[in-house]
């Protein structure tokens, strides 16, 4: 995985964030405009919880039988004229990537914004091999001409505003207009104009996919601009790296997961552009399509039965807008391509032990919004706890983590646990290595706990 | 000791699920339909119009309705993808109404160059989806990149094509492309604007038959 070379651990890096005024005060905007737009078209749907059963059902469906549904896939979009490709990690897709790219005889590629390509770093790597990579999504230009770091999952240019990005088109957009004002229609105009010339002269393009069906081969890409209509329309090849979690089994499930993953993301009933496609066909789009099916990292997800929860993400990033650490934070501090709620579950399984990936799930008051948000209904919370048992850190704090997943992980367990504790607290002192805890803070006590209160209240 | 990496990645993937598969059932209890009594075309009508787009509602006249959009727009060239029907198309050649515009039939195929050049794009949709206001074309109306190059869409939506929701939606040869309203981004402080790379202004003639 992608590792961003010099970030310091969650702590430190989250610390640095927090001194950035302006960054907390683009964020709070941004995550504010876009908390109560999803809450809005959410509303209208009576059924949301069951869609959201649905979409948490299909997707571990398409887990439980992984194996059947690629190989159905595999089939489906090579019947339909497209080749399939298979790469166990990130260097071997980047080198096929490079491969075919190479063959098609380009020196530049034009992008759809895409997790999985940034995740397994592939335009260092195809810069690597002499070939230039446009992003051609808004934010990920603002991200790509400011030489930055994405922030958020969708929105990676989260942390500037429309000054910011303004000063920046001056800056380093070629030909823009001096006079270009921050109004962001004329902001968006100006990327229409910058990308117009190169959309219509790609020869190959590189894209990911929101989904892959296995019962018709068919690819989704879900996006507003038109940039990922232009990329998987114009040129004569496309190339496609998609995780192998990406595919769902069926047709009637992608209208579960259609109808989620606007309302979550930007708060839309539907975004402007879905584009669906099989293989190749004469005469419309792209002769030659490869797909890159990429496991990296996600089969040893898929092997812990709570840590494969994370695959179930469709990339929404309604996690990311009501967590309360990434609100304060920005998505820098993360040090991952996926930041938030669940980049601090997903980063750490799919990138192995390092000192910022074992920071990571504990960037969380594991206060639970983000479990709320999830359209596929990823326990967020319960994955970090779990992860924080399985990545390093010291004893002591592993030792209690594990004690407390035992202890609640059975209702027995934790009515014991419970009464231990209102007589524990009596000491007002933690023992031990917890002592410096309670040495800043009182360790609170109320006169009765929820479930004794529960137990004992009047019934209507 | 399996060599390639599909071979690999499927031996990872199996040694990950284990030898026990439980059943997963999904749930289907969602709505699969608009609600009973749902006014299917108006609300169509309503939730495209929210995305910003120029809704009109049309009784029988479509080519006389085409016409006024083409004379409001100032359009001077409009591509017409192959099985378009001719008789939306009426008087737009011949000066009626006082509209002087050139028809580009993609028979053969128009460059990408030429589309760049043109005005505006005309097709009818597949299907309609009524609760989420979005437009579903398929391999039938017409190559991906005449909905895509130039500037202005004009659609034109039969009343029977409207569904309720998106679980109603007919299956549709691929390619499939759905649009809900003209070109958007959020990409600046997540504020939704029209217009980036897709066509900037989309017209959607609602044709009611009345």
């Amino acid at each position: 995985m992608n590792v961003w070379l010099g970030m310091p651990p969650f702590p430190e890096a989250a610390r640095q964030a927090l001194g950035d005024s302006q960054l907390r005060a683009n964020l709070r905007a941004a995550t504010a405009t876009i908390r109560t737009k999803r809450a809005a078209v959410v509303a209208e749907r009576d059924d949301w919880e069951q869609l959201r059963e649905a979409g948490r059902a299909i997707k571990d469906r398409a887990l439980r039988d992984l194996d059947t549904y690629l190989l159905q896939l595999e089939a489906q979009v090579t019947d339909a004229g497209g080749t399939v490709h298979w790469a166990r990690d990130a260097d071997e897709a980047n080198r096929i990537v490079a491969g075919l790219v190479r063959a098609a005889g380009a020196t530049e590629v034009v992008k759809v914004k895409s997790m999985a390509t940034q995740e397994i770093g592939l335009n260092e790597a195809l810069a690597a091999a002499g070939i230039t990579a446009l992003e051609t999504d808004l934010a990920e230009l603002i991200v790509q001409l400011g030489h930055d770091r994405p922030s958020h999952i969708l929105v990676p240019a989260i942390h500037r505003n429309r000054a910011q990005i303004r000063e920046l088109f001056r800056r380093e957009m070629p030909g823009v207009d001096p006079d270009l004002t921050d109004d962001p229609v004329a902001l968006a105009s100006a990327a229409r104009a910058h990308l117009r010339r190169a959309f219509l002269a790609a020869r190959v393009a590189v894209s990911g996919a929101n989904f892959a069906v296995a019962e018709t081969g068919a690819l989704v890409v879900v996006e507003s601009e038109g940039n990922g209509r232009m990329c998987l329309t114009l040129p004569e090849v496309l190339i496609s790296v998609v995780g192998i979690e990406k595919v769902i089994p069926t047709t009637a499930d992608l209208a579960v997961l259609l109808q989620l993953l606007p309302r979550s993301a930007t708060g839309e009933r539907m975004n402007p552009y879905t584009s669906f496609w099989r293989g190749t066909t004469p005469g419309d789009g792209p002769r030659e399509f490869h797909l890159v099916l990429l496991d990296n990292g996600r089969t040893t997800a898929l092997a812990d039965e709570i840590g494969r929860d994370a695959l179930r993400c469709i990339r929404c990033s309604a996690c990311l807008n009501v967590c309360p650490v990434y609100e304060r934070t920005g998505g820098h501090a993360y040090g991952s391509v996926y930041p938030g709620p669940i980049g601090a579950i997903l980063t750490p399984q799919l990138r192995g032990p390092d000192p910022v990936a074992d920071s990571l799930p504990y960037a969380s008051t594991l206060c639970g919004a983000c479990f709320d948000a999830c359209p596929v209904k990823i326990d967020i919370p319960r994955a970090l706890v779990h992860l924080r048992g399985k990545v390093a850190h010291p004893p002591g704090e592993r030792a209690a983590m594990r004690a407390a997943a035992w202890v609640m992980s059975r209702p027995p367990r934790f009515a014991v646990a419970r009464l231990a504790a209102r007589l524990g607290a009596r000491l007002a002192r933690l023992p031990g290595p917890w002592r410096r805890w309670t040495e800043a803070r009182d360790l609170p006590t109320p006169g009765e706990s929820f479930r004794d209160w529960w137990d004992a209240r009047e019934r209507p | 000791m399996p060599v390639n990496a599909r071979d690999e990645v499927l031996r990872r993937v199996r040694a990950a699920i284990g030898p026990r598969r439980e059943h997963v059932d999904v749930p289907r209890d969602y709505r699969r339909a608009a609600p009973d009594g749902t006014d299917v075309v108006a609300l169509f009508a309503e939730r495209v119009a929210d995305y910003r787009a120029d809704v009109r509602l049309v009784g029988w006249d479509v080519a006389a309705e085409v016409r006024r959009v083409v004379r409001d727009l100032g359009i001077r060239s409009l591509a017409v993808p192959v099985g378009f029907p001719a008789d939306y198309l009426t008087g737009l050649e011949d000066g009626l109404d006082g509209v002087g515009v050139e028809l580009r039939r993609d028979d053969p195929p128009l460059s990408t160059a030429d589309l760049d050049a043109t005005d505006a794009v005309i097709t009818e949709c597949a299907a309609a989806i009524a609760e989420t206001g979005t437009l579903v074309l398929g391999a039938a109306q017409g190559r991906r990149a005449l909905t895509l190059v130039p500037d202005r869409h004009l659609c034109v939506v039969r009343a029977d094509r409207v569904v309720g929701a998106v679980p109603e939606v007919p299956e549709v040869p691929m390619p499939v492309t759905w649009i809900s309203g003209p070109s958007a981004t959020s990409d600046i402080e997540l504020h939704r604007v029209e217009g980036v790379h897709g066509p900037r202004t989309l017209v959607v003639l609602v044709v009611t038959g009345s």
